[in-house]
């Protein structure tokens, strides 16, 4: 079985070569057989890589530990769900994993381009998917081999998965980020084709826009559940830490962000072509050096203290594609050079020019103080650390000026806003604005007994920043509010139709629009939950039997320890009960432990327990236990507003599913009716997603 | 070239080059040096005063914690294969910490331990980072683990 595995990657190797020649020599001596069979070279690939990917999965299941990559990474006790998802718990699998999302999305793609459409950048579309697809199949067939077996006697077990893989948000978290990663190549592909052909007018960029949206919501969605995962597995009472694991994910999906949005202007005023191909290469770049970080290394992180020798492979094929690439863009200036510019500084383009450049900031500094720690090092052979501290320095006054943009951009109007329209947009979104801001303050000051908004330095504190944002929240929603009421005012009005139905055929009207107000409208809800940072509350105490300890407006006792064994692993459970603070009514009881694993040798996870609410998490951690006193060490913790951050992404989810929900009478159909059942399955598709962000929002 | 692309190409240098001054400026007091242990006991003196990132492994049979409380006080030796200063391969220095251990923190862990060097030779931490010791992860070094 592992050697049928490697065989079929040999194969996929050759294949992928014989698709890039026949689609050139296709494109170049115009034989329309030669790209078609191409396009049968993408399925053959998507194929090959299927059968390779469920063998490996076959042989975690059947528990092959001959073949050393399983061995690794599983053991006989585990369940057989991790065991399966155990494929992408190391870096072997996890590539082969990378590159069969890859040929499944390539599939895709050139499915839905199959006949004329995009006709005359396929071609080079599909070098580029093979030329990516090429490189991580040489890693495959040569240093990272999951199939690689052991010379002597196989092993009778292995060696157990990093229990703090073992839960559900480790399962879907990696293929939501990796959806979302390799989502970006496909619009990087076409733009590399497009530029190749010389066709650089709006077609691949229409033909792409559900592509990136899609790409993009993945993206947000992996970044979201990696932050559950952080949360609720390890312990430490946050989501976010600027761990370089973590912004390897963030950086391609500020870019990303930026790509949506600019080529919105490319849609309207036939402006920003060259910005919007070095943002989706950029992109592309960001997303390469990204797994490379995740998977080679390079950086030392709380994810990977392990070194690992494909960095450099990694390095030199990003070079050389961000090379080419932007030779493609020098070669074709001329041809993508504006025939207008911008009219006015006060218009909806302008907006998105800045949001573009703060958004590419960012990405350019997170990148830059992720890898510093390496450079300094080669550079000075000392090491050293960049902290937190450090992003938040520079990264939250760069999301309240995105955040205040995802307000003033829809308020603009395009090409030039004149001073009477403004006041009129404005007036109102402003004042609730203030109103906000200065309710904040009075409610920190009252609920939260802050008392300095400015630090010596003249920057906000931590209580002046979370204000600030939610007085932006409030403007951003106002204007949101503001958005759909006039609209659907104005279509009451001249449909007749009353005010709940207009609202409804508004939206359906202008999908595009209205879901991105809901996707803004989510991510406001997530600064609303980032606020909440300022009034964390943390507590370390030793308990002893009964006794109570106040947190916020509750009050925790400690009632008992519990031991229990369920053959993989030894448990040890504190049972705490929850009072509202002062009364006797008892709210629930929390049970934080301790997990003694048997595989990986010697492993201990701490499992977090909390209450949850609107107003905040009561959050608590099983620090240590004396089993003799019948003590236990809880540090206990109230993460204000947190819950924010996941209905917000609820919220961004259900926006995304509006915004690319199929029209009904789209030209394609009206050609083809066979086409109905692709409608109808993007429509199911979209259905799902919103069910799973309810689902989301409600847990 | 046109003279357009060279204005681009001078305002993107112009506006990268003091962006990475300003960044580089302000980093240069969040950032914290890493010192292996064998440097610490070599030069303590002079890193006495600075925050930084101290790491080694901890020596067996080291670990105190004060009774009812969560302080813990260990020792931390240098790790052989990144020796600089051979000299200091039989010393030790002195951590003091208060705090919740991480899980992986036990008798000949790898740890990073964050905080200041006091003027008696002690180090007094506020975050511990250990890595677990046993041989499964050292047969990992060349795997990446999420």
């Amino acid at each position: 079985m592992p050697k049928l595995g490697y065989v079929l990657l040999l194969l996929t190797t050759l294949i992928c070569v014989y698709t890039a020649a026949a689609a050139v020599v296709g494109h170049h001596k115009g034989s329309n057989r030669l790209v078609e069979s191409a396009k049968q070279g993408v399925y053959a690939v998507f194929g090959l890589l299927t059968c390779a990917s469920l063998i490996l999965i076959y042989l975690f299941v059947v528990g092959d530990y001959s073949v050393k990559y399983v061995q690794h990474y599983s053991d006989r006790s585990m369940p057989l769900f991790y065991k399966a998802t155990a494929m992408w718990g190391g870096q072997d699998g996890s590539l082969l994993f990378w590159v069969w999302v890859m040929s499944i999305w390539a599939a895709i793609a050139v499915y839905q381009n199959r006949g004329d459409r995009n006709r005359a950048i396929m071609p080079y579309t599909i070098v580029t998917m093979m030329w990516v697809t090429l490189f991580f199949m040489s890693l495959l067939i040569t240093v990272t081999n999951p199939f690689e077996t052991y010379m002597g006697a196989a092993p009778t077990d292995g060696r157990g998965l990093n229990p703090l893989l073992q839960n559900a948000y480790m399962v879907t978290h990696p293929p939501s980020l990796y959806l979302g990663y390799i989502g970006w190549t496909i619009p990087f592909c076409f733009a590399i084709g497009a530029l190749a052909h010389g066709k650089l007018d709006y077609t691949w960029i229409d033909s792409m826009r559900r592509w990136c949206l899609v790409a993009w919501v993945c993206l947000s969605v992996g970044l979201a559940l990696g932050g559950l995962w952080a949360y609720e597995e390890l312990g430490w009472g946050g989501y976010w830490a600027w761990d370089p694991v973590e912004n390897a994910a963030f950086m391609p999906w500020l870019t990303g962000t930026a790509f949506i949005h600019s080529i919105q202007v490319q849609e309207r005023r036939g402006i920003f072509k060259i910005w919007n191909l070095l943002l989706i290469v950029i992109t592309f770049v960001l997303t390469l050096l990204g797994t490379m970080m995740t998977r080679s290394g390079i950086v030392e992180s709380v994810h990977a203290f392990a070194q690992s020798d494909i960095g450099d492979f990694f390095l030199s094929f990003l070079f050389v594609t961000l090379a080419i690439s932007v030779a493609l863009i020098f070669y074709r200036w001329k041809a993508l050079e504006a025939k207008q510019g911008l009219e006015s500084v006060v218009s909806r383009e302008f907006a998105f020019l800045i949001n573009n450049w703060v958004l590419l900031f960012a990405a350019f500094m997170v990148t830059f103080a992720t890898l510093f720690p390496s450079l300094f090092k080669a550079v000075t052979s000392n090491e050293i650390n960049v902290g937190p501290a450090f992003y938040n320095l520079w990264m939250i006054p760069v999301g309240l000026l995105l955040l205040s943009l995802t307000g003033i951009g829809p308020l603009l109007s395009w090409r030039k806003s004149t001073a009477r329209t403004i006041f009129n947009q404005f007036v109102a979104p402003a004042s609730v604005g203030i109103i906000t801001f200065g309710a904040a303050i009075l409610l920190s000051i009252n609920v939260y007994g802050s008392s300095t908004f400015i630090t010596p330095s003249y920057l906000p504190s931590g209580e002046g920043y979370a204000a600030l944002t939610l007085g932006l929240c409030g403007f951003v929603t106002a204007t949101i509010v503001q958005e759909f009421w006039r609209g659907t005012r104005i279509r009451a009005k001249n449909t007749n139709e009353a005010l709940f139905a207009a609202f409804i055929s508004l939206t359906s009207k202008a999908k595009r629009r209205y879901g991105g107000y809901i996707v803004h409208f989510g991510v406001m809800l997530m600064f609303v939950g980032f606020a909440g940072e300022a009034f964390k509350e943390e507590k370390q105490e030793i308990m002893a039997q009964g006794q109570k300890v106040k947190i916020n407006n509750y009050d925790v006792q400690f009632d008992r320890l519990v031991y229990e064994d369920d053959g993989q692993k030894n448990a040890v459970t504190a049972h705490l009960s929850l009072f509202r603070a002062g009364t006797n009514e008892k709210l629930g009881t929390l049970t934080p432990a301790k997990w003694f694993y048997r595989k990986p040798e010697e492993q201990v996870t701490t499992e977090v327990d909390k209450y949850l609410s609107i107003a905040g998490d009561v959050y608590l951690v099983l620090g240590a236990y004396d089993a003799k006193a019948n003590t236990a060490s809880l540090q206990l913790k109230f993460n204000p507003l947190v819950n924010f951050v996941w209905l917000g992404c609820a919220f961004l989810m259900f926006g995304f599913a509006v915004a690319v929900w199929p029209n009904k009478t789209s030209a394609v159909e009206k050609y083809a009716p066979k086409r109905q059942w692709m409608r109808l399955s993007a429509g199911w598709a979209s259905f799902l997603l919103s069910i799973l962000a309810l689902v989301l929002a409600v847990t | 070239m046109s003279r357009k692309v060279l204005q681009i190409l001078f305002s993107v240098a112009l506006i990268g080059t003091s962006l990475t001054y300003l960044i580089t400026n302000t980093m240069s007091e969040e950032m914290e040096y890493f010192h292996p242990a064998d440097v610490v006991i070599a030069k303590g003196a002079s890193l006495q005063g600075e925050r930084f990132r101290l790491g080694g492994h901890v020596v067996k049979n080291s670990i105190f914690q004060k009774p009812g409380t969560q302080e813990y006080q260990f020792s931390v030796k240098p790790i052989p294969q990144m020796m600089k200063h051979p000299e200091a391969a039989d010393k030790s220095v002195i951590v003091r910490y208060t705090g919740f251990p991480p899980d992986t923190f036990k008798d000949d862990a790898e740890v990073i331990a964050t905080g200041t060097l006091q003027s008696d030779g002690t180090f007094v931490a506020t975050e511990l980072l250990a890595k677990c010791p046993s041989k499964y992860e050292a047969e990992e070094k060349n795997k990446g683990t999420y």
